[in-house]
């Protein structure tokens, strides 16, 4: 059974960094000081927390990743597949033009959203007015 | 043989009359200056003035604004001139009371007066009506006094607190009720400012949605010290310290010539071709590590580009050390020519200043080959921090960052002095606008300075071994006649550095005012970055090339 | 249909039989030995790619020395700079989100070492070869995005925000390209799993003048192996993609907080993902640890440490992108170019077989 081997793998993958930390702990030394553990915004002190609710623009593309990385997960099974099948002499309309049918549904998908711009970087509106603004004084 | 002239046809020059008489009842008197005539005018009309001056007599280019305080009065001095034409100046003196020094800004005709008058606000004391962003730039917020004014107490205790800086845009976000922006220090300590450069940046995710440098963290009251000095010697050290990355006999020249055209001093023929050819040797040297900082900004911290940039300015600095003894805070310059000769053996001085330039060409094409050929590297900086002529001009933008945005300007062919009308060279000027052409500009300037410097030694090397003055008849002390003012500039690495002065009749001057290039060029950058990604105002700001210590000087 | 590989046993049964245990126990002990000989060379290999290769390969692109007084070529650096960074103080920002600021800098380093357990290199060096191994080799390295956002927002700052938020988008972006590329291996050996995939790449491409050049998938389709070279590189985050910590933008990403040990788990993990990055490249597509004359594993070692030069060298001589730039080049360039990839190489395969 690999899956042991896999197990124990990830057992020692973290027992790895934990034996770090305990070798670390041991050498370092612990000065506790309140001005040390500002979080570090270059030397200023910081406005707001780090928790930002941020704009969107990074994940407009989440929801396509999904619906793509599950395709790549049925294509697996075929890729496997292909050869042997021909080999086997399935003729390659049964062995070829699903997949293609299946693919091309999925580039029509991916034409639909790049025409739409939902895989593009959404710039940010408030950006731009200030770049509009900009130009028109 | 000699530098082709600026095409200046449809550039009408006034006289200090026609001046006059455009000004009419706005001008209530005269205060020449030794460089251009001085119009005094009342503290409610700036703005008309200079908007007349700027439209009807082609004054676009408000180069600085100087502020004093005197003993009945303080006084802001506007120094206009042309970019078409440099050798065009005329002062607009702008007296204040002396106890309610208040002034109309000049903010709506010059957007460049905007920091140039918080910084007399900081500095003297002056205020300024109208000013859309009246505060102090140099000093800290709760600072007081103002150090430059007559009556300001040294000892006095200050107490700067660190506090944190508020979002400019927090109220606006809340009234619209959706994502958060972020108001992120981008500096001091940071990697890409260049120094100790303070940009307060708000954002929306990964774009620019405000942007304000916050300058002053390397004042060192360089004009005050340059106050306290004499004219003869002990001034010539400071301006090694104000753009302190190798441009050092740049910046002096600034002052020998300013100096020099106050006390009316004459430089030899063969000391002149001594100090284009440094000037021209420290231009390449401060070009190269332009180059290379920009490199780091686009490339990340371990691009070989930046070593291969500080290997050329070594070699450039190891004959800056044969000639002047100094690998950066030179000190060669004196008034009236230099502190001494050519290092001897003369023949391997100009042996090793030639091997250099032989071997340009090929450093250079290899900056072309890894740099500006180089696809991602034009997908980052073609079209990005884009500052159009206009803007540039409205902000006193000069030197390659003006030439960058297709502006015809240097003081070297422009204003002439030194030995650079007698040589043959170009002005380098690019179209795109960009941080691009930027860049070319200052990847071309190398090689036209590389031809100043090859042409100054082989005038150096013929020269008759009997004329070789390096320095004129100076007196030991100077003291120019009471109330003698002047502002001169010269071409420095990041544009036009210029000085103002005004002697008392002692051997100091009793008001030395820098106009630093960076400080002016800096200015720009909210243009050039609001509305724009990160990593792009980042890159404008690699490509205004400043230097902190010229900045807050 | 699967041909196990020359009739290999794996790692740890090797051991068990060395040490002549049997059954679950012999599994266990096995699998826990084999594992720690695997992530200890691993291990070893970063230790001495991060404090000094790295820095010897920069300084040799840039014209410098670097590290020599420590030891011959200044080697115990790598001693030096570990009593170093592990005896740092450890400094915990305030207001960081815990535990997940302590479980960031565990998780990086194990997701990559994870993706070791189903890579064969060489002499008999493979943990475990499940038939779906190609698969579980890109689950694991991809553990690693949500250890770059754990970290970046629970540090409670700015830059690392930033970053961790820059790390995911990235990945999402790159990630559906290089599986697909891969994909296109897959046609060709019929399986995922591991050691198919090498066995079918020993094959004889073609012969010239007697030297056998062998039919690794680099050669039989190069376009994929660009592909997937430059995805690779946007997946472990190096130039011209090093957006995520792009020091002159956002300082050091998602990792500007951390220190001491943490920053050097944060350090290993990276570069272990660098590595697998390089052990994926060589698996699928340069025959894994097949090469002449020298044993197996030394080639899988030349081979890894060549993508990990190749990494630095890009470090030295390309500008970095940006990030919508980076989403673009992603969604509209190395999806469709690999779709084409996978379709066209399906026809052929198809037309041919």
């Amino acid at each position: 059974m690999s899956w042991i081997a896999i197990g124990a793998l990830a057992l020692v993958g973290i027992a790895i960094p934990l034996a770090m930390m305990a070798v670390s702990a041991l050498l370092r030394p612990a000065v506790p000081e309140q001005s040390k553990s500002t979080t570090y915004e270059s030397g200023e002190i910081p406005t707001g927390s780090g928790h930002v609710q941020l704009n969107i623009q990074y994940y407009m593309v989440a929801l396509l990743f999904v619906v793509f990385d599950i395709e790549t997960v049925m294509i697996f099974p075929w890729a496997v597949m292909y050869r042997s099948a021909l080999e086997a002499g399935t003729p390659l309309s049964q062995a070829l033009l699903p997949m293609l049918i299946f693919v091309g549904i999925l580039v029509v998908g991916l034409v639909w959203a790049w025409r739409i711009g939902a895989v593009e970087w959404t710039t940010s509106l408030r950006a731009a007015t200030q770049k509009t603004e900009r130009q028109n004084t | 043989m000699s530098v082709e002239l600026p095409d200046t046809t449809g550039v009408v020059e006034q006289s200090p009359e026609e001046i006059a008489d455009l000004l009419g009842d706005l001008a209530i008197g005269r205060d020449d200056h030794l460089n251009a005539p001085g119009f005094v005018i009342k503290p409610d009309t700036v703005v008309e003035t200079l908007r007349r001056l700027r439209d009807d007599a082609g004054f676009d280019h408000l180069s600085c604004v100087t502020a004093q305080e005197y003993e009945d009065r303080y006084e802001s001095i506007y120094h206009l001139t042309k970019y078409a034409d440099r050798t065009q100046e005329v002062s607009i003196v702008v007296p204040a009371d002396k106890e309610q020094p208040v002034s109309q800004s000049a903010n709506e005709v010059f957007r460049t007066a905007d920091w140039h008058e918080r910084e007399a606000y900081d500095l003297v004391g002056i205020e300024y009506d109208e000013h859309p962003d009246h505060r102090r730039i140099l000093l800290p917020e709760t600072w007081q006094g103002h150090p430059l004014g007559l009556d300001y107490d040294q000892d006095q205790p200050q107490v700067v607190p660190l506090r944190e800086h508020a979002n400019p845009l927090l109220e606006d976000q809340e009234a619209e009720g959706d994502s958060e922006t972020m108001f992120l220090n981008i500096g001091p300590h940071h990697p890409a400012t260049h120094g100790v450069l303070h940009i307060k940046t708000v954002l929306d995710g990964e774009q620019v949605v405000d942007l304000e440098p916050d300058i002053g963290y390397l004042h060192r009251c360089e004009e005050q010290m340059c106050q306290n000095g004499t004219y003869r010697y002990q001034i010539m050290p400071y301006p090694d310290r104000w753009d302190y990355i190798s441009a050092g006999l740049l910046n002096e020249w600034a002052y020998a010539r300013v100096a020099e055209d106050m006390a009316d001093i004459e430089v030899p023929e063969y000391a002149q071709v001594i100090r284009t050819m440094g000037a021209e040797l420290c231009r390449m040297a401060a070009h190269f590590l332009a180059l290379g900082t920009f490199a780091l900004d686009i490339y990340g911290d371990f691009t070989a580009l930046f070593m291969y940039s500080i290997r050329d300015r070594e070699r450039v600095q190891n004959i800056l050390e044969d000639l002047t003894g100094q690998r950066l805070m030179f000190n060669y310059f004196r008034l009236g020519g230099v502190v001494w000769d050519l290092p001897e053996p003369r023949e391997e001085f100009f042996e090793k200043t030639r091997d250099f330039l032989d071997e340009l060409p090929t450093a250079l094409e290899e900056y072309h080959d890894m740099m500006t050929s180089n696809e991602i590297l034009q997908l980052r900086t073609v079209d990005t921090g884009v500052l159009p002529p206009e803007v540039a001009k409205s902000y006193g933008a000069t030197g390659p960052v003006a030439r960058g945005s297709g502006i015809d300007y240097d003081l070297r062919r422009d204003d002439p002095y030194g030995y650079y009308e007698n040589l043959d060279w170009d002005v380098v000027t690019e179209d795109g606008c960009d941080n691009f052409s930027r860049l070319l500009v200052r990847m071309r300037e190398v090689e036209q300075s590389a031809r100043i410097v090859e042409q100054c030694v082989d005038l150096l090397e013929d020269w008759p071994e009997d004329e070789r003055t390096i320095q004129s008849n100076v007196p030991r002390t100077i003291k120019p006649d009471d109330d003698t003012e002047i502002y001169r500039a010269v071409e420095g690495a990041k544009g036009e550095l210029g000085i103002y002065m005004r002697a008392d009749g002692t051997d100091k001057p009793a008001r030395f005012k820098i106009r630093s290039p960076c400080f002016s060029n800096l200015q720009t950058l909210p243009e050039m970055s609001n509305g724009e990604y990160v990593p792009d105002a980042i890159a404008s700001l690699g490509s205004l090339d400043i230097v902190l210590g010229e900045v807050d000087r | 249909m699967a041909v196990p590989l020359q009739g290999e046993v794996m790692l740890p049964e090797r051991i068990a039989d060395l040490l002549g245990l049997g059954g679950i126990a012999g599994e266990v002990v096995g699998g826990l030995i084999g594992a720690l000989i695997v992530g200890n060379v691993m291990l070893a290999m970063t230790g001495v790619a991060g404090p000094w290769a790295k820095r010897k390969i920069t300084a040799a692109f840039t014209d410098r020395i670097a590290v020599d007084r420590i030891g011959p070529f200044g080697l115990l650096i790598i001693v030096a700079d570990s009593v170093r960074l592990l005896s740092k103080e450890l400094i915990i920002p305030e207001g960081a989100d815990r535990p997940s600021y302590d479980l960031a800098p565990i998780i990086l380093p194990a997701s990559a070492l994870l993706g070791f357990s189903v890579i064969p290199m060489g002499s008999g060096i493979q943990l475990a070869d499940p038939e779906a191994g190609l698969a579980l080799v890109f689950a694991f390295a991809s553990i690693a995005s949500v250890a770059l956002v754990t970290g970046g927002y629970a540090s409670n700052n700015k830059y690392s925000l930033m970053g961790g938020l820059r790390a995911v988008a990235q990945n999402i972006a790159y990630e559906i390209p290089l599986i697909v590329t891969a994909m296109s291996v897959v046609v060709f050996a019929g399986s995922l799993q591991m050691s198919t995939i090498v066995a079918e790449q020993t094959s004889t491409l073609i012969s010239i003048a007697g030297v056998s050049i062998p039919a690794w998938y680099a050669f039989v389709n190069p376009f994929a192996f660009v592909l997937f070279l430059v995805a690779n590189m946007a997946e472990i985050g190096r130039n011209p993609f090093d957006i995520p910590e792009a020091p002159t933008e956002i300082v050091a990403g998602y990792q500007t907080e951390y220190s001491s040990v943490y920053f050097v788990l944060f350090y290993l993990g990276e570069f272990l993902h660098v590595f697998l990055g390089g052990a994926i490249m060589a698996t699928i597509f340069l025959g894994g640890p097949a090469g002449p004359v020298l044993p197996g594993f030394v080639w899988f070692v030349i081979k890894i440490w060549a993508f990990f030069l190749f990494t630095q060298w890009c470090r030295s001589a390309i500008p970095r992108v940006r990030i919508d730039q980076l989403i673009e080049i992603g969604w509209k360039g190395m999806l469709v170019l690999s779709f084409a990839n996978l379709v066209l190489t399906a026809i052929i395969v198809g037309v041919i077989a």
